[in-house]
């Protein structure tokens, strides 16, 4: 007896044992919980209010209203989700098999409508400022499309998180992914993060950077004293959405690419702590959405102080009667009225809204 | 806005307060170990396939001091071992059934 004790110390410095991956929630838990209700909290005030105004107040009648409209939709729709999520990602799953599928659906769902409704807007300011000329007579057809490349959008999100969907099953009291068969487990495992890498960030990130790039261009060039405010709105909303989305995406990665290799468990740990922190800046964007994108706009933010006027008085609310812009944003209206001057096109203001 | 923002944020940090309970313990081997392990220390094994949370297949040996061990099953003194393993319950199983 006492030679096997010695034979198992002799071997103790080359054992490779199971490495505990989550043991740095113990660590955090505190502050995710605290950041997750900041999240919820923002990110459920924000969108509805949003939703209210277009409702009630502003009509969406812009491609970027109806982008807009949806962006908050999703949003909400992952608000919601979230604290059941973050329930999953802190205790045994008591939820069942479908409550685990649609939770992980519903963040898929999230990742893919917003960050794709995102890049439609940045196209629909390109269209709208640097292409204002050309855009003038196609753009009345063109915002009868919108709901369609909504609808468009949301069933490429739902396309794409069905492998998330239906490999995803509660055992255990863990809500994981489920195989039959190890070359499936093998192809999915890829497929699903790699698909949120492609569609979910770089398509996204590479039509905002050409369509504000050459936003950016025509409005530096524009002689009007709003300008620079303007050109501060796309970089705000351009760098707001990579700060958010890039170290998430960067850490997905590397995991990935990593994923059937042997590593050391230490290695293994970091990432899966960085993936997780990099996840709640991530969570983040969807309650920043309504500042970036809703509230900057002059009409939009008039429209929301009408709201709180009325919630305060509690009386009854009025659907507003007046002239409503066609741009969300009154910058970008002005901007494509002087390019429509010095490309020598003499229609009068009215023309920009239809 | 002050007012419905702090009132959503209280609710929602009390439902997230009655939400938290303690986190389930997750291992995975991630590595094999080189070297081979004594028939004598074994005591019985584990499977990990990738097709659960886990992303390498190994065979997990318990050993007599307690210890799980990770191992490559595509080595040939692992299925030696779990053959003999099987010997073993064998044995049993026979001195079982003359009982």
């Amino acid at each position: 007896m006492d030679n096997e004790t010695n034979m198992d110390l002799e071997y103790s410095d080359d054992y490779a044992e199971p490495c505990p991956l989550m043991w740095y929630r113990d660590h955090e838990v505190t502050v995710q919980t605290y950041v997750y209700s900041l999240i919820c909290a923002l990110g459920l005030v924000g969108n509805v209010l949003v939703l209210l105004t277009y409702a009630f107040y502003k009509k969406a009648k812009s491609m970027t209203d109806v982008y807009l409209v949806n962006v908050a939709l999703a949003d909400l729709l992952f608000v919601v989700a979230l604290p059941l999520i973050i329930h999953n990602e802190r205790s045994r799953w008591s939820m069942g098999t479908w409550a685990c599928k649609l939770l992980r659906g519903a963040y898929s769902m999230n990742v893919y409508t917003s960050t794709l409704l995102l890049a439609c807007i940045s196209g629909d300011r390109y269209i709208a400022i640097v292409q204002a000329r050309r855009s003038l007579r196609t753009r009345s057809q063109a915002k009868a499309y919108s709901r369609i490349i909504c609808l468009a959008i949301w069933f490429l999100a739902f396309v794409l998180s069905l492998p998330t969907v239906i490999y995803h099953q509660e055992k255990n009291q863990e809500c994981i992914t489920i195989f039959s068969e190890m070359e499936t487990a093998r192809l999915v495992k890829i497929l699903i993060p790699s698909m949120q890498m492609v569609f979910g960030f770089l398509v996204p990130l590479m039509v905002m950077v050409f369509c504000y790039s050459w936003t950016m261009v025509t409005l530096l060039k524009a002689q009007n004293f709003q300008k620079h405010k303007a050109v501060r709105v796309v970089l705000a909303v351009f760098f707001v959405f990579v700060l958010c989305h890039l170290p998430y995406n960067v850490a997905l990665l590397v995991y990935t690419s990593k994923l059937f290799v042997e590593r050391s468990c230490g290695e293994e740990q970091v990432t899966l702590m960085t993936l997780s922190v990099s996840r709640t800046a991530a969570y983040l964007h969807c309650c920043l959405n309504p500042i970036l994108y809703a509230f900057i706009g002059v009409k939009f933010r008039s429209h929301f102080c009408q709201i709180l006027r009325d919630l305060r008085c509690l009386g009854k609310r009025y659907i507003y009667s007046g002239r409503s812009s066609q741009q969300t944003s009154d910058l970008y209206v002005s901007a494509t009225k002087t390019v429509a001057e010095q490309n020598g096109i003499n229609d009068n203001p009215s023309s920009f809204t239809l | 806005m002050s007012r419905i923002s702090a009132c959503v944020m209280v609710l929602t940090i009390v439902a997230l307060g009655l939400l938290c309970t303690d986190a389930a313990a997750v291992s995975c081997c991630r590595k094999y170990t080189k070297g081979m392990i004594p028939m004598s220390l074994i005591k019985g094994y584990s499977i990990q396939t990738i097709t659960r949370s886990c992303h390498i297949n190994a065979v997990i040996f318990h050993t007599n001091g307690g210890k799980n061990i990770c191992t490559d099953p595509s080595k040939g003194w692992v299925m030696e071992s779990i053959r003999k393993l099987r010997e073993k319950v064998q044995a049993i199983n026979k001195k079982n059934s003359k009982a």
